[in-house]
């Protein structure tokens, strides 16, 4: 009789050992949460059928039970979501809520209705999220409505490795006696030596120079090398003196045409670098080319790239054991100094709100703040649970007991991909450093690589982001901005291409026109949304 | 006197099976490349070295379609949509084609009118949803076979075509005989019309077959949804070119066996196409000419 | 005098109340589910948002027509929309036709059936590979077209990325992938031809070519006819997808269509409204176009619409 009870008693200090690894549930009685939101991108692991074994640990460790609701896949999702809020058929607590990149809609739902403004939720109840919202400022004002409320919470970038950057052959470098290219002109020497000495030592002149997988727009990045912010943000830059200029006007525009013209003449970039049929359609070449060694210089990589690219479990080593891909610096500017832009902080295009219907805004948010901001539910999300999937070394440190093969999980996605949480994009994450840090860990990336893009760090800058405007305002923006980016493209690509000499006449009548267009009356409503904000 | 076959035309049988042969090939050419790349290595669909013929061999990308048991409800589901939505397309279809095919209708023109305008004019999908939703189908089979009951369009080649093959005075002979408007629309009218009504069998069952938009926001219930969701589930599509807004982590995850990931649409397109084309010949033979003998044997 | 009219009226539809039974549930159908929904149209008067609905939504009247017809582009890219649509209709709208005609004449059953299930293929591809096939034909690198050039001595063509070549490839890729489905009702009507008419005209004397010439097409004429009206009715509706696979900012001025230049728009904001003011001003074009279609085939022809 004793032995019984003494079982049960060793089950009881056990379990509340392991309970007490999480903190307390969020709430006093077991919760449910409807979430609407797109389906788990591997579908053989769909949440209609499904729960991740993540959901399922979030859910012992807080006592909210998630239930998805209105399940599509991603790819239909705006559309689909569009259709449900116009019909007001939202039945759902949480939900995944779909904007362009202003922050226009999410205003429009804020102001109509749909989604329950969260600064007082916030400041109350979840004090993981209030607490990275005063170290990131940014953060806040970006997803703060004209009206001073936070209608809804999007992943943050805040992870230091997550910029636009170059990556090299280091192994083609130092076959062929050559530097990390450090300037412009380094960058165009380099790519023009990959064509010319068969680096891959195949014995066919398949090399290309540089390429972009977002084609001449990606092309733009190594404009950084003019002070000329050119991809993320728009073209839009805030300078030191608090004015914004359109960097695609600049004067110092010309000469980067000028230095992608000569690039593309003789052969540092090939022919094909905006040609649609290379990049859409059956497969895109670019990859491919990256996998069969044909590519030197990769522009406009996200910096993490060298851990897939130098995996030793990885496609690219698998198909060339010698490949060794290194982050460049940002190329010199005129005046000596570097500057690499990052990504943006808030994503507004994507992001998480408490609907009006829900009846339980407490239980949302706490549950909001534990899987995006708080630690513990971070950890689950990197790791999984303890003693399951990983153990804690006595130093500190964690480490992994299981492994996912990815080559294995034919479509994976992310480190923990398919049956442990089914989908990495789709929920708010809040990505720090160690969070990549954590991911290179999976990929094995040497830290020849990982010092390669920390080099970095000292460079970085934020990219351009304006405040939401108001609906009259983003308006007015989208539709000068529409027929600008129109013209803009259209030239910018002749003046590549060659199509059109890049003359000071051409040049100028260019701007001109874009002037024309209203830019400049885009510039003032941005100055005044952040004079709105100060 | 009776024409005699001769050698300018025997020139021209040969010439037009070559021509036709070649605009065979032609229109074969997609399917042989799409079953050849389905089977292919992936990194040579990639490279676009498969152009005719697989190149490696590989069951990958059809595994990853089957690999789990919802097709087989998918398939029926599918199917079920298919032949009852057909059916009642088919009915509504020709019952109203027929009158308007008939000159001497009184009210031919406004109705031609009202259903031309529904062709050009719509108040959008909002409106649409909501109406469906507020009628009680959401989450239904029927929103599936009600909503799209009758497409103009082949309301229209379904009336031409009634006017060009029955004439009026087989109908005045039949009513002379004492039969009603319907019954000379079952017994006579249709059993002649083989070819439209093979016709509008195809297209409108070819449209429920590959119907997926309707099925994505009319459906949640899994159990309901046809093999076209499924594949659409299946298959993560290429991105159309987006770059200028997707953030930096689209290009992580996008990288991953990107390869396999074009392959499966070949795979799903085939699992979709077949059994189109299995079930083609068996429509085909109402396209046989010489329906219409006997008919006008009065 | 009007009353007599109206009472004739009466009397003709009581008589024909058989064939009224036949429509009936047709009519209800499209004004239960057209005509009820078509309220939506105001979206393209309002600035509407989809939590706003339509009753909330601010009305801002013609401000989205405006917005668009001022835009500098907007006669570019009518013109291109245009025509599109223009040659795919002069250069694609004869294929089926001339195909079933020609598959007509085919004496060998299997052949005939099998040439024409096989001309289907391509409509059932998606798009998006159907620009895929194009590209491994096109490729600069790999394509086979640009193989063989320079095997022949001749430097690639980038197909995709010239302006002379856009209208050439949409167009022909787009009468490809359709000539073959939209052959399927000419061939349906040519086997409603009683083969009596036909019998007649060779006892008469009559060649192939003019049996063809003299039965096959005046029996497909009609059909020929509402097509042709229906076809011009769609003139705008140039859709994007294909486009957008297609297209790059250095063929813009031949490529960018309406529904592009809106897709692009939607990208920086989703805005319904100025989608739904387009989208309107494209559909009361087409109808115009569609009316003076059916006024020219009733007065030259006795085939129209009504």
């Amino acid at each position: 009789m004793y032995k019984r009870h003494i079982g049960l008693l060793v089950i009881l200090i056990v379990s509340m050992i392991f309970g007490s690894v999480y903190s307390k549930p969020l709430v006093d009685k077991p919760v449910t949460l409807t979430f609407m939101r797109p389906d788990a991108e591997n579908p053989v692991h769909s949440l209609t059928r499904e729960t991740p074994l993540i959901w399922q640990w979030w859910e012992e460790a807080t006592g909210i039970h998630i239930q998805p609701v209105d399940v599509v896949p991603e790819q239909d999702y705006k559309n689909v979501f569009n259709l449900k809020v116009a019909a007001g058929q939202v039945n759902a607590d949480l939900i995944d809520v779909r904007s362009d990149n202003q922050g226009t809609q999410l205003v429009q739902y804020g102001r109509d209705g749909l989604l329950m403004p969260l600064n007082d939720l916030i400041d109350k109840y979840a004090p993981n999220i209030k607490a990275l919202m005063k170290k990131y400022p940014k953060y806040k004002m970006d997803l703060t409505a004209p009206d001073g409320k936070i209608y809804a919470i999007s992943s943050a970038n805040a992870s230091r490795y997550m910029f636009m950057t170059f990556l090299v052959r280091k192994d083609w470098l130092d076959k062929l006696g050559l530097k990390v290219p450090d300037t412009l002109e380094d960058f165009y020497k380099t790519a023009i030596a990959f064509v010319k000495h068969d680096p891959n030592g195949n014995g066919k002149a398949d090399e290309i120079g540089m390429l972009s997988p977002d084609r001449l727009w990606g092309l733009n990045e190594l404009a950084c090398a003019y002070d000329l912010r050119l991809c993320t943000g728009g073209g839009f830059h805030i300078r030191e003196d608090g004015r914004i200029t359109y960097d695609f006007i600049m004067p110092e525009a010309k000469e980067f045409l000028k230095f992608l013209n000569k690039c593309v003449k003789d052969g540092a970039i090939p022919p094909y670098y905006d040609d649609p049929s290379v990049f859409t359609g059956a497969g895109s070449l670019f990859w491919q080319k990256i996998y069969d060694s044909q590519l030197g210089i990769y522009i406009r990589a996200i910096a993490p790239m060298v851990g897939p690219l130098n995996d030793p479990k990885g496609v690219m080593k698998k198909n060339d054991p010698k490949a060794r891909w290194v982050a460049t610096l940002p190329p010199l500017m005129p005046n000596g100094k570097r500057a690499k832009v990052t990504e943006q902080l808030a994503m507004r295009w994507r992001t998480y709100g408490i609907t009006t219907k829900c009846k339980d805004p407490v239980a949302a948010i706490k549950w909001l703040d534990f899987v995006f901001a708080s630690k513990e539910g971070r950890e689950i999300y990197l790791y999984g649970k303890e003693g399951v999937t990983f153990k804690r070394n006595p130093d500190g440190s964690i480490e992994r007991i299981v492994t996912i093969d990815t080559s294995k999980d034919e479509i994976a996605t992310g480190p923990l991909a398919g049956k442990w949480w089914g989908s990495s994009i789709t929920m708010p994450i809040l990505s720090d450093d160690a969070w990549t840090e954590a991911q290179f860990k999976i990929w094995q990336t040497p830290s020849w690589a990982i010092n390669s893009v920390k080099a970095n760090f000292k460079y970085l800058v934020a990219p351009f982001q304006a405040p939401m405007l108001l609906p009259e305002e983003a308006k007015e923006v989208t539709t000068l901005l529409n027929d600008i980016t129109t013209y803009k493209n259209e030239m910018w690509a002749k003046f590549v291409a060659g199509d059109i000499p890049i003359t000071d006449e051409n040049f100028n009548n260019y701007v001109n026109r874009i002037k024309q267009l209203g830019i400049d009356r885009i510039i003032e409503i941005y100055q005044k949304a952040f004079a709105r904000v100060k | 006197m009776a024409y005699k076959e001769n050698r300018i035309e025997r020139i021209f049988d040969i010439m037009n099976i070559f021509v036709l042969s070649i605009l065979g090939l032609a229109t074969l050419y997609p399917f042989i490349y799409i079953l050849s790349a389905s089977f292919s290595v992936p990194e040579a669909v990639a490279r676009r070295e498969v152009f005719l013929y697989p190149i490696g061999f590989t069951l990958k990308a059809y595994r990853l379609v089957f690999r789990s048991n919802e097709v087989l409800l998918a398939y029926y589901n599918t199917i079920w949509y298919t032949v009852v939505g057909t059916l009642i397309n088919v009915l509504m279809t020709t019952s109203a084609a027929y009158p308007l095919s008939r000159k001497n209708f009184s009210l031919r023109s406004i109705i031609m009118v009202y259903i031309t305008i529904t062709m050009f004019f719509s108040g959008g999908l909002i409106p649409f949803y909501i109406l469906v939703n507020r009628l009680g189908l959401y989450n239904t089979r029927w929103a599936l076979v009600i909503p799209g009951a009758v497409s103009a369009w082949n309301l229209m080649m379904a009336r031409v075509f009634f006017q060009t093959t029955i004439p009026d005075e087989l109908i005045d002979a039949a009513k002379i005989d004492g039969a009603n408007e319907i019954t000379i629309f079952f017994r006579i009218v249709l059993p002649l019309s083989k070819p439209i009504l093979a016709v509008l069998a195809l297209y409108y069952g070819v449209a429920h077959w590959n119907d997926f938009f309707g099925p994505l926001i009319f459906l949640s219930d899994p159990k309901l949804q046809p093999l076209s969701i499924y594949l659409r589930k299946v298959l993560i599509q290429a991105q159309l070119y987006s770059g200028e807004y997707s953030g930096g982590l689209e290009q992580l995850q996008g990288m991953v066996n990107y390869a396999l990931v074009e392959q499966v649409k070949y795979a799903t397109v085939i699992v979709a196409l077949l059994p189109i084309m299995m079930s083609y010949p068996f429509l085909q033979k109402y396209f046989v000419k010489g329906v219409m003998i006997g008919a006008l044997k009065e | 005098m009007r009353k007599s009219h109206l009472w004739t009226l009466i009397k003709r539809i009581k008589k024909e109340k058989f064939l009224y039974i036949m429509v009936l549930p047709t009519l209800v159908y499209f004004f239960i589910f057209h005509y009820i929904p078509m309220y939506g149209i105001v979206i393209a008067f309002q600035d509407y948002s989809p939590a706003g609905g339509f009753f909330r939504s601010p009305w801002v009247g013609l401000e989205h027509f405006r917005n668009f017809f001022n835009s500098p582009y907007f006669l570019r890219l009518l013109r291109n929309t245009f025509l599109l649509s223009f040659y795919s209709l002069i250069f694609g709208f004869p294929v089926p036709i001339i195909f079933a005609l020609l598959l007509n004449e085919v004496k060998n059953t299997i052949f005939k059936r099998t040439v024409q299930t096989v001309s289907y293929f391509p409509h059932f591809v998606s798009i998006v590979i159907v620009v895929g096939i194009m590209n491994i034909f096109l490729s600069p690198t790999d394509g086979l077209v640009n193989l063989l050039l320079q095997r022949l001595g001749y430097k690639p063509i980038y197909f995709m990325q010239e302006v002379r070549w856009f209208r050439f490839l949409y167009v022909s890729s787009g009468i490809w992938q359709n000539f073959g489905w939209s052959s399927i009702i000419y061939l349906a009507v040519l086997s409603g031809i009683s083969p009596e008419l036909y019998e007649a005209a060779i006892v008469d004397g009559a060649s192939r070519f003019q049996r063809a010439i003299y039965i096959s097409i005046p029996c497909l004429l009609p059909t020929i006819i509402l097509l042709l009206i229906l076809n011009i009715g769609n003139l705008l509706n140039v859709g994007f997808e294909k486009i957008i696979l297609m297209y790059s900012p250095r063929t813009y001025e031949v490529a960018d269509v309406i529904s592009t230049y809106v897709y692009r728009r939607g990208l920086l904001e989703a805005n319904f409204s100025f989608g739904a003011a387009v989208g309107l001003f494209n559909n009361i074009v087409n109808f115009i176009l569609l009316l003076t279609a059916n006024y020219i085939a009733r007065r030259v022809t006795e085939y129209s619409l009504w």
